[in-house]
């Protein structure tokens, strides 16, 4: 069932991404190559970024806690403290993770193109239903990103709320509470990414790109 | 309302705890394992059955990711939070820098001409704090409040008159005021309502001093205290001190004669002694939660022996409670300790530092293991214990209450709170012992008494109250 998606998802795909393309732009099976090569690259650095997000995430509680300790100094008041950082920080990443994002659509633009203009006989048999593959889980790496940036922004408004001087006790316990709500949503969000980034490694790895030597012999 | 796991953090053994960990992490990956192949199994059944068979050994080893528990909490409430967001009585005392050095005082005393005494006597010396009866030993509360609570208003008498008065003058010197709450140790509501109380033959139980206790397993009887601990922060009080936060003593040897509910706390897997310390620890856990919101720090008056030994007949274990208090004041006066119940020391009463100071290292011991340890501040003796046997009790003036002072200090301990209970305090204690004490620990006097030998693992006698 998942395969008959799959290929009627194909043109689909290919159509949006040529979509994208400068009409007069063309690949070959070389650049198809770099391309297939970069996705590689690019999905490990998309992996690292969102390591380094669950990181920063866990750093929170502390830096929640060190804002608070350092509350007269105009940490959360002024937002110039550890969890404006911490915000920050995961925003670049997010950012970030846009940009690696947004690279693998390009080597993917780039491989739609070979597909497009390339001899068939240059190209291997299953680079269709490669590129396609990919296509289809980096979209839910862009949904994991919209999803993650809605959390972040869930948890910017409440630090914003704490930083009103007419914020009160019952403003830190409500917030935590809808902050953690909105944060447990997300696990479901990191499992499909995780899966997402294993099944484009999947692919990867099963799929092979001829050298130029290759072809010549 | 009941954390089972919770108890078994200081009564099972570690390994213990590890085990259910361990359990339960395993059983939610079980859940989620079989959660996703029930997905799978909606979309295609063929890949459901491969992916089975792939098992979910590969699957932990395919992850990418150290997801954090689907029910993990990314935000807890910290333990500290700024003044700003919590309540403000009006009532401007900050916490002494240099430590809380204080003495007790009944709500007579306080209400009476004996307060100005007390504040001049505070102002005149080196101490700076004040512990006033909010909830006396009968069960009144010491003064007219605004609660709502039924309870509240009928047990209320108007001891101290003028309550923002009383802050006021406290304020103007600095004074920092502890309300002290007796909370299971209660005759007033025992008698009033013996569903609350203990039973036997009909009759409410009273101890020999004709004193009735309330049940700590009633959280009805927690929400009344807490509710008496609210007044009392809104009246300006800046900490709140729980004194009899225990069963009555001896109810090991009498509870199955006595008739009483076990609440919430009947259909656990506990024992009666885990039962016991799980209900008082966790009235201390909930009241502490409870009045959060009004920035005010909790304290609870412990037995000194609490600290060698659990103590699961009244329910007390000094490091459960500790976890759960910002100051944790224990009662090691000397005169209290049995004939050679502390090693080296034949009578403990004649002994001032000996006792403070072999007391101070056992619960430096046991604070030093307790991930968040609270201030130390013990109740010393300024009382002179003529009622015991001749020749086995001292006056105790200046030199036995700077003995103590001087223990204190020589164990890094630099809170203390003194005990007359006819507020009748030793003039001429020097309570710094001429040292500065924010810099204290390394300037401290020498080391010129030894510890008594550890020779023996005799049982002392307890304290035989919670106050003298």
């Amino acid at each position: 069932m998942k395969k008959k998606v799959s290929v009627s998802g194909l043109a689909l795909t290919l159509v949006l991404l040529s979509a994208c393309t400068d009409s007069e732009e063309t690949a070959s099976a070389e650049d198809a190559g770099n391309a297939v090569d970069g996705i590689e690259t690019y999905i490990q650095d998309f992996q690292t970024e969102a390591e380094q997000l669950l990181n920063v995430e866990e750093d929170l509680q502390l830096d929640f806690e060190e804002d608070l300790a350092n509350d007269s100094e105009g940490a959360l008041l002024e937002g110039t403290g550890q969890v404006a950082s911490n915000l920050s920080d995961r925003e670049d990443i997010l950012q970030s993770l846009d940009s690696i994002h947004s690279q693998i659509n390009q080597e993917l633009n780039t491989i739609g193109q070979a597909i497009e203009h390339v001899d068939a006989e240059e190209l291997p048999n299953d680079i269709e239903e490669f590129s396609v593959g990919l296509s289809d889980y980096g979209a839910e790496l862009s949904q994991f990103i919209d999803e993650y940036r809605h959390n972040l922004s869930a948890q910017s408004e409440y630090f914003e709320t704490l930083s009103s001087e007419e914020a009160d006790f019952a403003d830190i316990t409500d917030g935590i509470e809808n902050v953690n709500d909105t944060h447990r949503a997300m696990n479901a969000n990191w499992y499909e990414l995780e899966d997402a980034l294993i099944n484009m490694q999947e692919i990867l790895a099963n799929f092979e790109m001829p050298t130029p030597e290759e072809e010549g012999e | 309302m009941i954390k089972p796991w919770k108890l078994s953090a200081f009564v099972v053994a570690g390994f213990v705890v590890t085990t259910l960990s361990i359990t339960s992490v395993s059983a939610e990956e079980e859940a989620e394992d079989t959660e996703q192949d029930v997905e799978e199994t909606e979309e295609d059944s063929e890949e459901a059955d491969e992916d089975s068979d792939e098992g979910s050994e590969d699957e932990s080893e395919a992850r990418l990711f150290a997801i954090p528990d689907a029910e993990e909490d990314l935000l807890t409430l910290p333990r500290l939070i700024p003044d700003r967001f919590t309540y403000d009585s009006g009532v401007n005392i900050e916490y002494p820098e240099d430590g809380v050095r204080g003495i007790f005082s009944t709500a007579h005393s306080a209400g009476g001409q004996k307060f100005n005494e007390l504040v001049d006597f505070v102002d005149s010396t080196d101490l700076n704090a004040m512990v006033i009866d909010v909830k006396d030993d009968d069960g009144f509360i010491t003064f007219e409040t605004d609660s709502e609570d039924e309870r509240v208003q009928e047990n209320s008498r108007d001891v101290i008159t003028d309550v923002e008065g009383m802050m006021d003058t406290l304020e103007e010197s600095q004074i920092y005021p502890i309300a002290r709450v007796v909370v299971f140790k209660d005759t007033i509501l025992g008698k009033q309502e013996p569903e609350l109380s203990f039973t036997e033959g009909g009759n409410v139980w009273t101890n020999p001093g004709g004193s009735a206790f309330v049940n700590p397993f009633s959280e009805e009887v927690w929400e009344y205290n807490v509710e008496v601990a609210r007044q009392a922060a809104e009246a300006g009080f800046k900490e709140i001190q729980f004194d009899y936060v225990r069963f009555p003593e001896g109810f090991g040897s009498r509870d199955d004669m006595l008739n009483y509910t076990e609440g919430n706390y009947a259909d656990t897997d506990m024992d009666r002694y885990e039962k016991r310390i799980a209900a008082v620890t966790d009235f201390v856990e909930y009241a502490r939660e409870e009045l959060r919101e009004y920035g005010v720090k909790v304290s609870v008056d412990i037995f000194g022996v609490a600290a060698m030994y659990d103590e699961p007949n009244i329910g007390q274990s000094f490091a459960a409670i500790s976890e759960n208090v910002d100051v944790i004041s224990s009662m090691p006066y000397p005169s209290h300790w049995g004939e050679g119940s502390l090693p080296g020391i034949r009578y403990p009463d004649l002994e001032p530092y000996n006792v403070m100071d072999y007391y101070s290292q056992v619960e430096n011991e046991v604070l030093e293991e307790l991930d968040n340890p609270p201030v130390s501040r013990p109740w010393l003796q300024d009382f002179t214990a003529s009622y015991l046997p001749d020749g086995q009790w001292t006056s105790y003036d200046a030199p036995e209450i700077e003995a103590q002072i001087k223990a204190l200090y020589d164990n890094n301990i630099y809170e203390f709170l003194l005990w007359n209970a006819g507020n009748n305090y030793t003039p001429g204690v020097d309570y710094k012992l001429g040292l500065d004490i924010e810099i204290a620990g390394a300037e401290l006097m020498e080391d010129d008494e030894e510890m008594p030998e550890e020779d023996s693992e005799e049982e002392s006698d307890e304290e035989d109250s919670d106050d003298e």
